[in-house]
């Protein structure tokens, strides 16, 4: 067996295949390139579009007759503002806040008491003011979100909601106009602007204003500093971002944006009111840039306009219907429906297109451009679409020499031409086919990023929310388990995972406690249990890396699996505390009758402890045969010689 | 003791035990699926307008009633989970923040469709008068049933969570998901009964403001919001914070009104909140690593 030819291991073609994948990909991307800069109409196209549909939008209804229309038209104006204010906050900085409604009734109410007191009443003063104004309570807030994250954000946002909300009705009580604060109408120049067409288009210019200003914000350092702290702070501060500084600034720059929308609202509505600033208002802007596509300045125009439009929309509809069965009961009802419409849309999105319309619409755009306007090379088609496409059907490696003879067992495990891709479209997995024998330790070996854990959670089972794609079969006792989610997979196999195994906040007797089958036996007076029998009562987040190996076996005694699969038990341990787990494992096998299928970077022991040794490169085995024989192999010396013992 | 304190006490033990319901429920919808609900105070409303069919519409006793809808509640709560919040497993948490104030939201609305916006009052079939007297402390049938209520679901519950091995796989579940489903533990199902008992918890609440005050569409899920800042100041993951948070608010709501005025009941606990949030992010009970939210 120390004859060259055995010991053929098929490692070239592979990188043959990866190299190749990629310079596929690199090849994809220089095409899409160069056809969007190369190809006049395509580049024209994507870039004027936008903006050739938002001009036809603001001629289609500020052309509109209907004064109604109008002012829905306005609302949803300022309401887009207000939305991408949140969106600059929410999507790109990642500072969630409930408090968008309060921002705005601080605008507004800025604007109200303003607006009539001579000498800081005319135009742009208000508006101004109201923006400082805004950008101050930004900065108030922003000082408590360095401490706070998350949910605690959220709520102290939704305290600020609240408090402000009082405040402004305390003060519509002392100044005796209890239904709200009338607001003069806007006048620049003279000449006064109310609901109609010339006001619409004075909101049109404010918009496009904060598209411009929010969109040359996000595209350039700023942005880039945001994003980069909304992806991870602690990664940020790392690398010399001022996390501090930074979030202050999105604080301070959206609030300003959104309070100079409250100030318009204030002109447009001519009244300001605590009525209308309640929590479902606030709420409806989070549904506004949350069914557009978070982070999107686009998706906060649509979403807003979404929101506004459609229980109008509805209303109309109801009106249209004969008033009989469905009509008649929507006749009755469409008040309520419409107060509860952005809840029902908000549910709907997060559920069935969490990326919301904009992206959503994008991918679709880009389909339809592909079907009518195909790139010029094939390559590009096949590259698009990585996890569709099957591999080439010639296989690029044979089938692994075998290194040593194996005898004829029962098998319980039986994995044929596995193949695993993850939602990202990377194949972690690629035809892998292996066996375990009845009362054996079959041990899976290789670097990281091998596929050897795939393949243990392909056999333990994947979450649905994790969307990992099985391609195959895997059997346990001829039963299929390929797909299989998690719960039903352990009936058959238990995982102890490399990392979490355990539950940190549960005591040890609580762990044997719900990982004990009715009416199955105790783990507490086998010996290997002995050393964890003192612990009982402690939390299992104090027990040392040892220790929870210890515990995750004893709880898989408990359950016993057909098949245990143990996933990097080494990992962490002192050699001592190896030698102990793998004597353990040992004697499970040989006194209770365990079959395992182990998984390990430390080779030396895993070839101490295995039957029969399967080597993963890539994805693929590229060898198996008895532990001696792959001990011999020049091909583990890295394993171990890095992560050894 | 003088009239006020009397009065401020029982009000915060009425208010208090309510509280203290609804943030239980919270308590161990969170600590099995780690949601933060929004939608506490929808369950409650649709708890009390239940209540109100059995009672009124199907003259049933306040007695049979009362389980009756929280049982309802619980399947409720348990569809909830099933049909929405079983695709959301392994969301980030915002997402869930939101899927919840959407959830608020819906079943606000279709509780208005069905029994209207009108506030509605209902019979009194539980005494508001006083039952017993300790100096100027005077205690109705009505005071000793809410409070009795919320310290039985609260002590039953407590047990569960602890004793149980439902109560140690419901804790397993918060801890780590993909684990408990591979020791065979079902996170859907566990996940299902913790919805259950929030909105459990929620619709009992729920039917005993009814009883106390009334059945107001608007005010009950505002009501069910002022759990937060008592769940905030107690602790979100502990079972006891629910309770002193909830006593503490509601004291200090109490106290509010009759010292300052009713106005201001309302925005105090926010004012608390706020404090909780920038002194001590975790709450009285909470447990260190909650504040990593």
């Amino acid at each position: 067996m120390k004859s060259p030819r055995s010991i053929s291991v098929s490692r070239a073609p592979d990188h043959g295949l990866s190299v190749g994948s990629a310079g596929l990909l690199r090849q994809r991307v220089v095409t899409r390139h160069s056809v969007l800069l190369g190809n006049g109409g395509y580049r024209w196209a994507w870039a004027l579009a936008p903006w050739v549909l938002a001009a036809a939008a603001v001629l289609l209804f500020v052309g509109h007759e209907n004064a109604f229309v109008l002012l829905i038209t306005g609302t949803a104006v300022i309401y887009a503002m207000s939305a991408i204010g949140l969106t600059w906050l929410m999507g790109r900085a990642g500072l969630v806040s409930i408090g968008n409604g309060a921002i705005m009734a601080v605008g507004a109410y800025t604007t109200a008491i303003l607006a009539p007191k001579a000498g800081w009443g005319a135009f742009p003063i208000p508006l101004v003011i109201s923006g400082l104004f805004g950008a101050v309570v930004g900065l108030l807030i922003g000082i408590p979100a360095l401490r706070l994250r998350g949910i605690y954000l959220a709520l102290g946002t939704l305290a600020l909601q609240y408090i402000v909300v009082f405040a402004g009705s305390q003060y519509e009580s002392h100044t005796g106009d209890v239904s709200g604060i009338p607001v003069a109408a806007l006048s620049i120049a003279g000449h006064e602007f109310t609901y109609g067409r010339g006001f619409v288009f004075i909101l049109f210019g404010f918009l496009g204003l904060s598209i411009l200003l929010v969109r040359n914000v996000l595209r350039h350092a700023p942005g880039r500093m945001w994003h980069s702290i909304r992806e991870s702070e602690l990664a940020a501060s790392a690398v010399g971002v001022n996390v501090t500084r930074w979030k202050l600034s999105a604080f301070v720059g959206s609030s300003a944006l959104i309070a100079v929308s409250g100030s318009l609202f204030a002109y447009y509505t001519e009244i300001v009111s605590s009525e209308g600033f309640s929590l479902d208002f606030a709420i409806s802007f989070i549904v506004m840039i949350i069914i557009g596509g978070t982070g999107s300045i686009a998706g906060a125009i649509v979403g807003a306009v979404v929101v506004t439009i459609l229980p109008h929309l509805l209303t109309t509809l109801t009106n249209e219907l004969p008033s009989s069965g469905i009509g008649n009961w929507l006749h009755t009802n469409v008040f309520y429906l419409n107060n509860g419409l952005y809840g029902i849309l908000v549910l709907l999105f997060l559920l069935y297109q969490p990326d919301g319309i904009v992206p959503g619409l994008r991918r679709l755009a880009a389909g339809i451009l592909r079907r009518f306007a195909p790139l010029p090379q094939v390559g590009v088609e096949v590259a698009d679409n990585p996890v569709g496409a099957p591999p080439a059907d010639t296989p690029l490696v044979a089938r692994p020499a075998v290194n040593g003879h194996r005898p004829a067992h029962p098998s319980v495990l039986s994995v044929e031409n596995l193949t695993v891709t993850y939602r990202t479209g990377a194949r972690a997995v690629d035809g892998v086919s292996l066996r375990v024998d009845e009362n054996s330790i079959v041990a899976l070996l290789g670097r990281n990023g091998a596929g050897k854990t795939s393949t243990l959670r392909a056999i333990s089972g994947f979450m649905t929310s994790e969307q990992v794609r099985l391609k195959g079969r895997i059997t346990i006792d001829g039963r299929e388990v390929l797909g299989l989610p998690p719960v039903k997979a352990s009936e058959l196999a238990v995982l102890v995972a490399e990392r979490d195994k355990i539950f940190p906040n549960l005591t040890v007797a609580e762990h044997l406690r719900i990982a004990r089958p009715r009416g199955g036996e105790s783990v507490e007076n086998e010996e290997f249990f002995a050393g964890l029998r003192s612990r009982s009562h402690q939390s299992a987040g104090l027990l040392s890396g040892g220790e929870r190996q210890l515990l995750a076996l004893a709880m898989a005694w408990q359950l016993k699996p057909r098949l245990l699969l143990v996933d990097e038990f080494s990992l962490g341990l002192a050699p001592v505390m190896i030698r102990r787990v793998a004597e353990v494992i040992r004697q499970l096998r040989e006194e209770h009758g365990m079959t395992f299928l182990i998984v390990e970077q430390n080779a030396a022991a895993a070839l101490d402890l295995a039957d029969w040794v399967y080597v993963l490169e890539g994805g693929k085995v590229v060898a198996e045969g008895l532990p001696s024989e792959i001990g011999k192999h020049d091909l583990l010396l890295p394993m171990s010689a890095t992560t050894g013992p | 003791m003088s009239k006020e304190l009397a009065s401020i006490i029982i009000g915060m033990l009425d208010l208090g035990s309510l509280y203290a319901l609804v943030g239980i429920g919270f308590v161990i919808l969170y600590r099995s699926t780690r949601v933060i609900n929004f939608a506490q105070g929808a369950f409650m409303l649709l708890g009390g307008d239940v209540f109100y069919t059995l009672l009124v519409d199907w003259h049933l006793a306040w007695y049979l009633a009362l389980p009756i809808s929280m049982v309802v509640l619980g399947i409720i709560g348990a569809l909830t989970y099933l049909v929405f919040f079983r695709r959301l497993v392994g969301a980030d948490l915002f997402v869930l923040v939101i899927a919840t104030l959407g959830l608020n939201i819906v079943i606000v609305t279709i509780a208005t469709i069905i029994w209207g916006p009108d506030i509605r009052s209902l019979p009194e079939v539980l005494s508001l008068k006083p039952l017993f007297s300790i100096g100027n402390l005077s205690v109705a049938p009505l005071d000793v049933f809410s409070i009795g209520l919320a310290a039985i679901v609260i002590v039953l519950l407590e047990r569960l969570l602890q004793r149980t091995r439902l109560g140690i796989e419901m804790r397993a579940v918060a801890d780590g998901p993909l684990l408990a489903g591979q020791i065979r533990i079902s996170v859907h199902a566990i996940s299902a009964i913790a919805w259950g008992i929030a909105a459990l918890c929620a619709g009992a609440a729920g039917a005993m403001y009814s009883l106390r005050v009334a059945l107001d569409p608007a005010g009950i899920p505002a009501l069910g919001l002022l759990a937060f800042p008592a769940l905030f100041l107690g602790g979100v993951d502990s079972i006891r914070g629910a309770l002193v948070g909830g006593f503490v608010l509601a004291l200090v709501q109490n106290a509010t009104t009759f010292y300052v005025g009713g106005l201001w009941s309302d925005v105090v606990p926010y004012a608390v909140l706020l404090v909780v949030l920038l002194v001590r992010p975790r709450g009285i009970f909470g447990s260190r690593e909650i504040v990593r939210l």
